[in-house]
């Protein structure tokens, strides 16, 4: 089975090839492949002659063209100091390229674990770049412009941080990651690229529902009461060892004296449960919505809840931690982490 | 446009300004002084928009400083085109090229033109001292182009405060 965000992704680069001739199209897919299989899916990779590529950039073309008029002027007026300016500058431009790509040769880069975040933000990934000898102006992209421009002193960690635009929930894994260098002077551009193997995990993007949901009413409408004596679902029974304190009622032992705990066993439909279910006949990506700006609202709330998907059960918990989790479940449910190697060209 | 404030690191910039300069000097005898004038007033000029005291010139004012220049060459050269006014009017292009150096793109063009100054210099000065003077022009030109290429180097070790790029 192929993941649903890899079925988008690879709709979304066939859509931008359709213009490209079927040459062109088949020539892409095989340098694709061939750079695949030379540069494996890893979290840490050390930059080598193999993996390296250069090139002249556009005005590294210009300075030839140039060296070329040169050498004319000086054969035309028989300069020979025009000639040594221009031999001169022609050794410069050979020296710049051993330069330029040794400044990626030998640099270390580490993929830190990935952050998380909302679907259509940013998602940071946490890059460490370390160098035997100093790398200045390595640039890293993601697909998208501009990079983020890091200067590596020698024998020293640098960290930066990559963003990656999301769009959709689900597991990101950029495809690849390009890293780059300029340095010294702009006329050559070495570079490489890099997979990482571990996937962000992008939420859905919040969506306040427009009602609540079903079975949830009643107590929605009394939002900011604490569980109380009064409500039915929820029983009350004497503290025992090992009850969460947050559970306690609090405002009963500071009355009398008695610890209480409010019990909540078997309770379906309950205002402490966040339920898939609870939103019938809705879209599963906007059930899903639903329930992330739940989650958002009660952890802002400081209540106690549990989070109900088909297939996963969240204990009631409260705190950033137990946040983290059900977004995390909301964000990746129905979705197969990326496997080592992607289909190609499916 | 017109108000945008440069993008282009002052060193590098400086750095070209003095190479320009430094290969503006085996000419000084041969050129006409409004076109020395010219050239040190446009340098300068860049040179304050980039402290913040001056802005570049809007598309008019461009026209006109051009379009003035050209037509005060074209009036002392009266049609007597040989290698000397070919180069004169070289130097008046590298000039006028300063009031519109934005982008890192414009930077190159400056660096191209300056470095086939040098080698113009070499057909009318091949003295040694002379030679000297405008290789070490052109290394200036190249420390530039570096500068331009070197991003300050490591502001922040770790937890780069120059992480958040995007």
């Amino acid at each position: 089975m192929i993941p649903y965000n890899r079925i988008n992704h690879v709709m979304a680069r066939r859509a931008r090839e359709v213009p490209l001739h079927p040459i062109k199209h088949k020539a892409r897919q095989h340098w694709r492949r061939w750079l695949n299989r030379r540069i494996a899916r890893t979290d840490s990779r050390r930059l080598d002659r193999k993996t390296i590529f250069i090139l002249p950039t556009g005005a590294g073309a210009v300075f030839a063209l140039l060296l070329l008029v040169m050498l004319i002027t000086g054969i035309n007026y028989q300069n020979s100091l025009i000639y040594l300016l221009t031999f001169l500058l022609g050794a410069l431009f050979v020296a710049a390229m051993h330069q330029t790509h040794n400044n990626l040769s030998g640099l270390e880069l580490a993929f830190l674990k990935p952050g998380d975040g909302f679907a259509g933000d940013p998602i940071p990934f946490r890059v460490r770049l370390q160098a035997d000898h100093e790398a200045p102006a390595i640039v890293l992209f993601s697909g998208q412009t501009p990079g983020l421009t890091l200067s590596v002193p020698r024998e020293e960690l640098t960290d930066g941080t990559l963003l990656v635009t999301s769009r959709e929930r689900g597991y990101l894994l950029p495809e690849r990651v390009r890293v780059e260098t300029r340095f010294p002077f702009g006329l050559l551009k070495a570079w490489s690229w890099l997979r990482p193997a571990t996937p962000a995990v992008v939420f859905p993007r919040p969506l306040t529902p427009p009602h609540p949901a079903e079975g949830v009413s009643a107590a929605d409408a009394s939002e900011g009461t604490r569980p109380g004596q009064g409500q039915d679902q929820v029983e009350l029974r004497p503290w025992r060892e090992g009850d969460i304190s947050a559970r306690v009622d609090w405002k009963r032992f500071s009355r009398n004296g008695d610890m209480v705990v409010a019990d909540w066993q078997g309770e379906q439909g309950s205002p402490r449960w966040l339920d898939y279910d609870g939103f019938p006949g809705i879209d599963q990506e906007l059930r899903l919505s639903y329930l992330t700006a739940l989650v958002l609202e009660r952890d802002r709330a400081g209540d106690i809840f549990g989070l109900r998907l088909p297939g996963a059960v969240i204990a009631p918990d409260q705190g950033a931690g137990h946040r983290q989790q059900c977004l995390r479940a909301l964000g990746t449910w129905g979705r197969t982490p990326p496997d080592e190697e992607p289909p190609h060209g499916c | 446009m017109a108000a945008r404030q440069s993008l282009l690191p002052s060193a590098a910039l400086l750095w070209l300004l003095i190479g320009f300069l430094v290969l503006l000097v085996p000419q000084w005898d041969r050129l006409p002084l409004w076109l020395l004038a010219a050239c040190v007033l446009l340098a300068t000029w860049r040179w304050l928009v980039q402290q913040g005291r001056l802005r570049l010139p809007g598309r008019w004012l461009r026209m006109a400083v051009m379009g003035t220049l050209i037509a005060i060459y074209i009036a002392t050269v009266r049609a007597h085109f040989t290698v000397d006014t070919a180069s004169s009017f070289f130097v008046l292009a590298v000039g006028l090229k300063w009031l519109e150096t934005r982008t890192s793109r414009d930077f190159f063009v400056l660096f191209f033109i300056l470095v086939y100054l040098a080698a113009v210099n070499f057909l009318f000065r091949q003295g040694i001292v002379w030679a000297l003077l405008t290789l070490s022009g052109v290394v200036l030109l190249l420390m530039a182009l570096q500068s331009l290429h070197t991003p300050a180097i490591v502001r922040s070790p770790l937890g780069g405060s120059n992480g958040w790029a995007g």
